[in-house]
């Protein structure tokens, strides 16, 4: 089954294209330096808003720093935001996921109901609430506040998935098995019931780790999310957007940086998803 | 009917306290100085800390000043901003934006998206098929301050098609409700196309075409009424990223409404504001999707809500 799954993968573009974009992105992320020449903090006022030109292809923002270098130099922050909250996220749901799918009961109940309050919050209003709250304790305006916030509050769809994947492989056959063998508790949950929880909601998450980056975008883009001195597309964004009348170039790289950057996560999560679930074609 | 109506009430009773207290919790739960929290970064005089400890009811535990709160709430009274102004005459001049503003939107998402889902769903595989699949794909992955901006520069400054801030009259608000809607637009194509698609395979559309049913009734009777149920569905959840996304585009378009209200809060560290505002738009989805859950039984009379 998975083995059929990849090779349904294999063959469509629509797999292959985010992924060559993601690669792409990763490589910035990693080594910014090999794609920009320019240094994102070598900014002086006198070529302030200069348009693009053979020096500086995207040109220059209000505070005169090439825009190119730091539309390259933002990956770093946005796609860390949304890996390690996502990787936040997927603990948590993991966590509550198995719990209430193999444990049941009133626990079952509570982490149930304690999901449908968190899903019922919209996520960018409970971040703002958060977020403005870590910000007025003084810790600061790092990515650490925001990969927590949405980590916090992005586990729920994740929960839900790995809950009934848990719920379904608890009653099969090969489990009672397992467990008339005289395995453990621990043992049935790694080794024969998380193993199908995995493919669903590495789905969930691909999909989640994009809205992730545009949520750190949109806090950013308010006030809220990282500040100067990190470098951000949500930030730069938020910077341009009072000058659009005199410049659009500052505004259009981190928009479309971010934008390709976001699709192509989403783009990914519907091809594996389309990979696994036929039916949903 | 009574018994589910009563059931579902119950359940939003729990999830509207759950909701309010996580909310309060996060705002001024935890360790940390509530008035330095409610302040931000700017000093507080021992005269103000006294006030403040009084209207606030600091000098309380954390339960009592949160049933004081949602007690406030209930009678609808929403409290002071950090100013001291009344949040309920702050927002009094706010929500008549966002109401033209989101309503607008939806107005866009289910005339413009269930029309164009039901087309791509009756000619699948053709042209208009795959042009809206892969356009949704990419409105589906570009968020809603990149589109903001870019709806705003192309129509707005470019072609001057549009007004790029609020004029105050409602022509001024169609290209922000247009951006708005674009997000959920995605979306509730796709679904009314794949529900379209499955029904027109049903039996039951077979049989009404078998009857001698002209296709334009088929479709847009028969088809159409069952294919709406997860559509609404989905409408009501939507409702709460248009509320986030209306926080974006009113502070792009500048629109003095709830959004720009609660971003303005944000920004000046106006914590009690923060939180009723967000209190306030929780509520609203919560009832929103409670409509949604019991207008099932109208599209759907096969669900006797037993």
């Amino acid at each position: 089954m998975r083995s059929g799954a990849w090779r349904a993968l294999r063959r469509r573009p629509v797999f292959w294209v985010p992924v060559a974009i993601l690669v792409v992105v990763l490589a910035m992320a990693v080594a910014p330096r090999l794609f920009a020449g320019a240094d994102p903090a070598d900014c002086t006022l006198d070529r302030s808003m200069a348009p693009p030109s053979g020096a500086a292809w995207f040109g220059y923002d209000f505070q005169g720093c090439d825009v190119f270098a730091r539309t390259v130099y933002g990956t770093r922050s946005s796609l860390l935001v949304g890996v390690l909250a996502t990787a936040l996220a997927g603990l948590i749901a993991a966590g509550v996921g198995m719990a209430s799918g193999y444990l049941g009961g009133w626990l079952d109940s509570v982490l149930s109901r304690l999901t449908d309050i968190v899903l019922g919050i919209p996520l960018l209003l409970a971040a703002i609430v958060l977020l403005h709250r870590a910000t007025a304790n003084g810790s600061g305006h790092g990515i650490w506040p925001v990969v927590g916030t949405l980590g916090i509050l992005g586990w729920t769809t994740a929960a839900r998935v790995v809950r009934s994947s848990v719920l379904a492989a608890r009653q099969q056959d090969y489990v009672q098995a397992a467990r008339m063998l005289g395995a453990g508790h621990g043992r049935i949950l790694v080794r024969h019931i998380a193993p199908n929880a995995v493919a669903p909601a590495v789905v969930v998450l691909t999909i989640t780790l994009g809205t992730f980056i545009a949520s750190e975008a949109t806090l950013s883009f308010l006030g809220i999310g990282l500040r100067a001195p990190s470098i951000s597309w949500g930030g730069d964004i938020f910077a341009a957007q009072a000058r659009l009348r005199q410049a659009w170039w500052p505004l259009i790289w981190p928009s479309t940086f971010l934008a390709v950057t976001v699709l192509a996560f989403i783009m990914l999560g519907d091809a594996i998803r389309d990979a696994f679930d036929p039916r949903s074609r | 009917m009574v018994r589910f109506v009563v059931r579902r009430l119950l359940q939003m009773v729990i999830v509207f306290f759950g909701t309010t207290l996580v909310v309060y919790a996060m705002m001024f739960g935890a360790q940390g100085d509530p008035i330095q929290a409610l302040a931000g970064e700017k000093p507080v005089s021992a005269a103000q800390r006294a006030y403040l400890t009084e209207h606030f009811h600091l000098d309380h535990g954390f339960w009592y000043r949160y049933a004081d709160y949602v007690g406030g709430l209930l009678r609808g009274d929403l409290g002071d901003t950090l100013t001291l102004r009344p949040i309920s005459s702050v927002l009094a001049g706010a929500w008549p934006y966002t109401l033209k503003l989101a309503g607008l939107a939806m107005v866009v998402v289910v005339v413009v998206g269930v029309g164009a889902g039901v087309l791509a769903g009756v000619r699948r595989g053709g042209l208009f098929d795959a042009a809206t699949l892969a356009l949704t794909l990419v409105v589906i992955g570009v968020p809603v301050v990149v589109l903001g901006f870019l709806g705003q520069y192309l129509l707005g400054i470019r072609l001057r098609l549009f007004p790029v801030a609020n004029e105050g009259d409602l022509y001024s608000l169609i290209l922000p409700a247009l951006l708005l809607g674009m997000l959920s637009l995605a979306t509730t194509v796709r679904l009314t196309r794949t529900t379209v698609v499955e029904n027109l395979r049903a039996d039951y559309a077979k049989t009404a075409r078998a009857k001698g049913l002209s296709r334009t009734r088929v479709v847009g009777v028969h088809v159409l009424r069952n294919s709406l149920i997860p559509v609404v569905t989905f409408l009501g959840v939507e409702l709460g990223s248009l509320m986030a996304g209306a926080v974006v585009i009113e502070n792009i378009f500048n629109i003095p409404g709830v959004g720009f209200t609660l971003a303005r809060a944000v920004r000046t560290e106006d914590g009690p504001t923060v939180v009723t505002i967000v209190s306030l738009l929780v509520i609203v989805f919560l009832v929103v999707n409670l409509a949604v859950d019991l207008l099932y039984a109208v599209l759907d009379p096969r669900i006797r809500y037993a």
